[in-house]
């Protein structure tokens, strides 16, 4: 649905467009906030999604999650070790996996399976007219297919996120326990030592940001999926490359207003 | 006139620069079985998916069921698109859930108050009405295009809609199944004495389950009236050529029109 159905130009095509889209996204989530509410949810399916955006995940989220633990250890202990301060190394990784790492990556990781999965599903749904059967028999496909996605996603991640958190940690410990043979006890010590609640905070938020973000920008593109099978695998790949982007400005934000607490 | 189910007056659509419908006019009247002919393209879907508010018109009347289309607000849509049922073209199956699931599907979610040992009773009878209970536990994926026409007509048919929107019901099906969908659509109206729109290309399929013809032609309805009145009375143009090239007499020999079809 086009906002404009005559074809003047105001600025430049693709800037029209962007300025457009942008548009069309808000409104998507403004729609999204006007039609929420718990009496009208559709719990089976929103568990349903619960367990395909977060269940399903974990495999790829553990190995990631463990491996960035244990490859960011291994790479900063040489830098360390100039300075002899390899007992910093648990709270240097610590407060990178924590502030940072955990959420990103797993909302990048979230991105590209999770959004993709949506975008195109319902794009697939889209093209195909199941969103049209929906509506005409009844039912808000709004609310059976968008909102329990978004909602699903917003929950999922910043639980995923937690989970990615305590690998990366666990992948650091080994790393550590078989280099400078620390037991978990002082590990765990030195490794929350300078982890306050401002970065708890933060990172929750940044994560409920980054699910919403995902399930949204997934639902938006395959909602909006063009006809044609083209189409659905636009829809996918818009939906990881426009999510991944909003994630990094939300990253930069957060950043920016939780250092200013500092 | 009071028993106008339908009641459509100067309707006009076009998308861009492309006009589909100038000017369509319609009534249809309670337990009647309205054909509409015309060619590929010629704004069939379009009409019918304006009647049942999937698409808005540009300007003219339309009435359904006694709601004027125009100035209808989200419930009164709801409760009035619980009364039409709408078979798709593509049949548009979910092809995320199972037969069984997809039939049920709006007994579930939009009909309120049905038990789920009803809505298994309903979805089976269903399932039987179009002869493919064994299909039950299949996906969409795995059924012919002539079955997901049969379960699509059943996901229609399952909330007894007052009226009917069939888009193409027997395009693509062999001979021998367009006659069972054919008695099919005949039978309902028989003992349901519902209303239905019936969108074909198909003579057979007109003269069987027709009460009266329209031929929709450049836009608005060139001709109505009944099978004979139209076909039998010296046609010219292009409803002469629809009837040649669909010659009647030629489909007891039922593999021709097949071929002809396409
Ligand atoms: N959403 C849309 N956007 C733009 N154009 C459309 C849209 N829907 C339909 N059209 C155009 O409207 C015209 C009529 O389409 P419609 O689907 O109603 O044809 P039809 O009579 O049902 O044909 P067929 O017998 O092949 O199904 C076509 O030219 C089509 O390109
Ligand atoms: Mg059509």
């Amino acid at each position: 649905m086009p906002v404009k159905e005559n074809n003047e130009v105001f600025i430049s095509e693709s800037i029209d467009r962007l300025l457009i889209n942008f548009r069309l996204g808000l409104d998507f989530m403004f729609r999204f906030f006007g039609e929420f509410s718990f009496s009208n949810l559709i719990w089976s399916e929103f568990f349903n999604q619960c367990y395909q955006i977060g269940l399903k995940s974990l495999p790829l989220i553990s190995l990631t999650g463990f491996v960035t633990g244990m490859v960011f250890t291994q790479q900063s202990r040489p830098s360390l070790q100039e300075f002899g301060a390899t007992s910093w190394l648990p709270s240097l990784v610590a407060i990178a996996i924590v502030r940072a790492l955990a959420t990103l990556v797993t909302a990048i990781i979230a991105a590209g399976k999770v959004g993709s999965n949506i975008g195109a599903e319902l794009g697939s749904m889209k093209v195909t007219e199941q969103i049209e059967a929906m509506e005409v028999s009844a039912v808000n496909p709004f609310n059976y297919l968008v909102i329990t996605r978004v909602l699903a996603s917003t929950i999922s991640i910043p639980i995923l996120s937690f989970y990615t958190a305590f690998v990366a940690l666990s992948g650091s410990f080994i790393n550590v326990y078989f280099n400078e043979e620390t037991n978990l006890r002082a590990y765990l010590f030195a490794a929350f030592e300078n982890i306050n609640f401002l970065d708890m905070g933060s990172a929750l938020i940044k994560a409920i940001l980054f699910g919403f973000t995902i399930g949204m920008v997934g639902c938006y593109s395959g909602y909006n999926a063009e006809k044609g099978t083209l189409g659905v695998g636009k829809a996918a790949n818009k939906s990881v490359v426009k999510s991944i982007f909003i994630i990094f400005l939300i990253e930069i934000f957060v950043v920016q207003v939780t250092n200013s607490f500092r | 006139m009071k028993n106008n189910v339908i009641e459509v007056k100067d309707l006009y659509k076009s998308f861009g620069s492309l006009d589909v419908l100038k000017g369509v006019s319609l009534n249809l009247e309670k337990s009647e079985n309205l054909v509409v002919l015309g060619k590929s393209g010629s704004g069939k879907s379009v009409l019918i998916k304006i009647l049942s508010g999937l698409i808005k018109a540009d300007s003219g009347k339309v009435r359904v069921l006694g709601y004027d289309l125009n100035n209808i607000n989200r419930i009164e849509m709801q409760v009035l698109r619980q009364r039409i049922g709408f078979c798709f073209q593509s049949s548009a199956l979910y092809d995320g859930m199972t037969i069984a699931e997809n039939i049920a599907f709006p007994l579930k979610y939009a009909v309120k108050g049905m038990s789920d040992k009803e809505i298994m009773t309903k979805t089976h009878e269903m399932l039987e009405a179009v002869g493919l209970e064994n299909k039950k536990n299949q996906m969409p994926a795995e059924l012919s295009g002539g079955q997901k026409k049969r379960i699509g007509i059943a996901r229609t048919l399952v909330t007894n809609p007052e009226i009917i929107l069939y888009d193409e019901p027997t395009a693509g099906l062999d001979p021998i199944t367009c006659v069972e969908i054919n008695e099919l659509i005949s039978e309902v109206q028989d003992r349901f004495k519902t209303s239905a729109i019936i969108i074909t290309h198909d003579l057979t399929c007109a003269k069987e389950t027709g009460d009266r013809i329209a031929v929709l032609l450049n836009g608005v309805f060139k001709q109505t009236g009944s099978f004979d009145e139209i076909f039998n009375s010296n046609p010219s143009g292009e409803i002469k050529m629809f009837r040649d090239y669909n010659f009647i007499e030629k489909t007891q020999i039922a593999p021709k029109i097949e071929l002809q079809n396409f």
